[in-house]
């Protein structure tokens, strides 16, 4: 009798103890430097000309209402995210769906779906120097060659403010739309055959089909995969500053290069906490919008 | 017992992950080359083995002359019997590495390379060692056989703030005028002295780019936004119109004059007139790319860069490579770059330090390195018959003695601690131009609009 309640309270205990390691983590990496973070953010502290000095929330004041280059940051970074994130669902969904055929060779699909796993692995600055060198320059990339054949007019990538943008979200859009299709194919997958069977005896259109029957099913996947993306494109870093450094002017200035530029080479690092702090405050807010809306 | 093996199984699992990742992360980043080679030469009349078995952290710039002195660590090694790690990073990354390193007090490295502008960043606040007391200790120094005065004064007071000497330089580094004998000689084109000339020369290229006569755009420049990047040679340029965008000493912002306005248009117009089209996120890799393979005739670059546009393995200008100092208008220099090595206030072998700074800035050592990446801040170096051997041409030479001499200018605003931000705004604002997003007097009033935002004063 007191053996099983002991090996009961150890069952009990088994799940809090193996996710120990993972909460220490947690603590250590996330909520610690958060929280130093935050009292940097209360600080003017110049990296050049220590010491730090307490202003309390006058870093937060400047940002928020004296600041049209952070209020642009935030702007765009949000805006980027959204377009990037839905055009990587829309574009991940059109190959998952496609690979998910039935009539698509089963070998066929695990090799596209093999090979969209390559943005992956590569670092993403590599990525981007390849976008910039190779495939956008004027000079040296073949976009240019390409658009020659065609007799396309070229794309000049740092021209006005759309080409700059439009750069970068098609870049992003494609390194990142195979990992939609990824999890999108796995939930396609998981899918019944016979629902789709019994809607075309019915006589359901494809459209049909995506929207009353595929759509509803993968939602939750879709959701998932949409937070995620999502939260990823808020905080891009290595794509912007390699390709245009946040240029031409601020146009492409994002909140990570911002507060990387605040506090590595204007050395104003408790202004970059805040940045960051608030920054952190709308990603916490818009995600959980996100989650409860499309629940 | 079920309770038990799953806690050993997630402990040792975790164990093994943990450990896994430190071997990981540890195998990669710094270099430590093995104790071979010979240490041949003049090495003066120290004990160099007094700190033998330390071992010392050193972030150096990944640049051409990094390399160099990779090649060479092992002969420290053995001279010294000092292990030491030698870690390279980009000049930006590892300028913010050095900074964080620096402001924290830890002294994880015990030595960093210190590039001009950073000099006010680091010693500023008091986080680099003063090395006169390492010079004047004869346990540590062969003051004779060191010899300071081989500098140039221009050069070696690059490495001074506050009178006191921070770091000593191992490089002399300003923009020379690269261009293409073999094209100048074809349109019987003469090097450009004046802003005036330049912009002729120019258009006489462009003339023949556009008749088919050759391939090559006439101009590039740097156009990728930053302070480090376009903002240096924007603030390079305006030197050599004998101007300055901005004054420290007064905090005045001269962007928005009329010479300053001048500065940015020509800047500006001499890229959209001339240069490749959709150059806009170029900074100096693209430029030297573009000039090793035969996309752009003229551009100004650093004297330090020799060595990739003459190497024939992988540029096809090797040999047709003309060098001088860079077109001024009267009055008109070139910033002084230098690169040099110091101390971190912090390091825990301040000692052992010394002996490699003291090694690497040698005269022993430099003229075993100035041949091969050619700009050394040892005036001596410059008529030694190795390094004379090694150059491309006299031409290179005559350049860089005339601008050592005569053509640098040895306190360029650049090297203020308030540099990086007022820079970084007046190169945004030239994008803006290249972007045709704005037109330069527009940009200019902006720029001065931030800069007001700073503290700086309008100019009269």
């Amino acid at each position: 009798m007191e053996r099983s309640a002991f090996r009961s309270r150890q069952d009990r205990a088994f799940p809090y103890v193996a996710i120990l390691p993972a909460v220490a983590v947690i603590i250590l990496v996330g909520l610690i430097p958060a929280i130093h973070t935050f009292v940097l953010s209360l600080e003017s502290y110049e990296l050049i000309h220590p010491p730090a000095k307490f202003i309390g929330l006058s870093n937060y004041l400047d940002l928020l209402f004296n600041n049209p280059r952070y209020l642009h940051a935030l702007s765009f970074t949000v805006l980027f995210a959204l377009a990037a994130t839905g055009l990587e669902l829309v574009g991940g969904f059109i190959i998952a769906y496609l690979l998910a055929d039935r009539d698509v060779s089963h070998v066929y699909s695990s090799l596209i779906r093999t090979l969209l796993m390559v943005p992956f692995v590569v670092a993403p600055i590599a990525v981007s120097y390849t976008f910039k060198t190779l495939i956008y320059d004027q000079t040296f990339g073949y976009l240019s060659y390409f658009l020659r054949l065609l007799a396309l007019p070229p794309f000049n990538l740092f021209h006005g403010t759309v080409n700059p943008t439009v750069g970068i979200l098609v870049m992003e859009v494609i390194l990142r739309a195979p990992f939609i299709a990824i999890v999108v194919y796995a939930g396609l997958s998981s899918i019944d055959p016979e629902i789709s069977y019994a809607a075309d005896i019915d006589g359901a259109s494809s459209l049909q089909k995506i929207v009353r029957i595929v759509l509803p099913i993968i939602l939750p996947i879709l959701i998932v995969a949409a937070v995620l993306r999502f939260m990823d494109a808020l905080k891009m870093f290595d794509e912007i500053y390699v390709l245009t450094a946040g240029g031409p002017g601020y146009t492409t200035e994002n909140v990570s290069l911002f507060a990387v530029t605040q506090a590595f080479s204007y050395f104003h690092m408790g202004y970059a906490a805040a940045a960051a702090f608030v920054f952190l405050i709308l990603v916490i807010i818009l995600v959980s919008y996100f989650m409860r809306a499309f629940r | 017992m079920k309770f038990m093996k799953r806690f050993i199984v997630l402990v040792l699992g975790s164990i093994l992950i943990v450990g896994g990742a430190g071997i990981l992360f540890a195998s990669g980043g710094n270099e430590s080359p093995g104790a071979k080679g010979t240490v041949a030469g003049n090495w003066g009349n120290i004990n160099w083995q007094q700190f033998k078995g330390k071992q010392l952290n050193v972030l150096a710039t990944a640049m051409p002359v990094s390399e160099t002195y990779k090649k060479h660590l092992p002969e420290f090694e053995q001279l010294t019997g000092i292990k030491v790690n030698f870690e390279l990073l980009n000049d930006v990354d590892r300028y913010k590495k050095m900074l964080v390193d620096l402001s924290s007090g830890k002294g994880e490295y015990d030595i960093g390379n210190i590039g001009f502008t950073n000099r006010e960043a680091f010693a500023g606040p008091g986080y680099l060692e003063p090395l006169e007391s390492y010079l004047g200790d004869q346990k540590l120094t062969d003051k004779a056989w060191y010899n300071l005065a081989d500098y140039p004064k221009d050069v070696i007071a690059a490495g001074y703030s506050n009178g006191k000497l921070v770091f000593v330089p191992f490089t002399a580094e300003y923009f020379l005028f690269w261009y293409r004998k073999d094209i100048f000689k074809d349109l019987n084109l003469t090097v450009p002295k004046t802003f005036e000339e330049l912009t002729a020369t120019a258009q006489k290229l462009d003339d023949a780019r556009k008749a088919g006569k050759i391939k090559e755009y006439a101009w590039a420049e740097r156009e990728l936004p930053g302070f480090s990047e376009a903002g240096w040679n924007l603030f390079c340029t305006a030197s050599r119109f004998n101007f300055s965008f901005i004054d420290y000493n007064t905090m005045v912002s001269n962007v928005n004059t009329a010479r300053g306005k001048e500065v940015l248009d020509y800047y500006t117009s001499m890229i959209l007139k001339y240069a490749p089209p959709g150059t806009g996120n170029w900074s100096w890799g693209e430029i030297a790319q573009a000039f090793k393979t035969e996309q752009v005739a003229m551009a100004t670059g650093g004297n330090a860069s020799y060595a990739t546009l003459e190497n024939a393995a992988e540029s096809k200008v090797a040999g047709k490579v003309g060098y001088a100092p860079p077109p001024m208008a009267p009055g008109g220099s070139d910033p002084l770059w230098v690169w040099g090595w110091g101390i971190n206030k912090d390091s825990h072998n301040k000692g052992a330090a010394w002996l490699f700074v003291q090694w690497a800035t040698s005269p022993t050592l430099m003229k075993s390195m100035a041949p091969g990446y050619g700009c050394p801040a040892r005036q001596s170096s410059y008529s030694d018959p190795d390094y004379v051997k090694a150059m491309p041409s006299q031409e290179f030479i005559d350049a860089q003695l005339y601008m050592l001499t005569k053509g640098i200018n040895p306190s360029p605003p650049m090297v203020s601690g308030k540099y990086n931000e007022s820079a970084d705004i007046v190169s945004k604002e030239m994008s803006n131009i290249i972007a045709g997003i704005k037109d330069v007097k527009t940009a200019a009033a902006d720029a001065d609009a931030a800069l007001m935002k700073l503290g700086y004063k309008p100019a009269q």
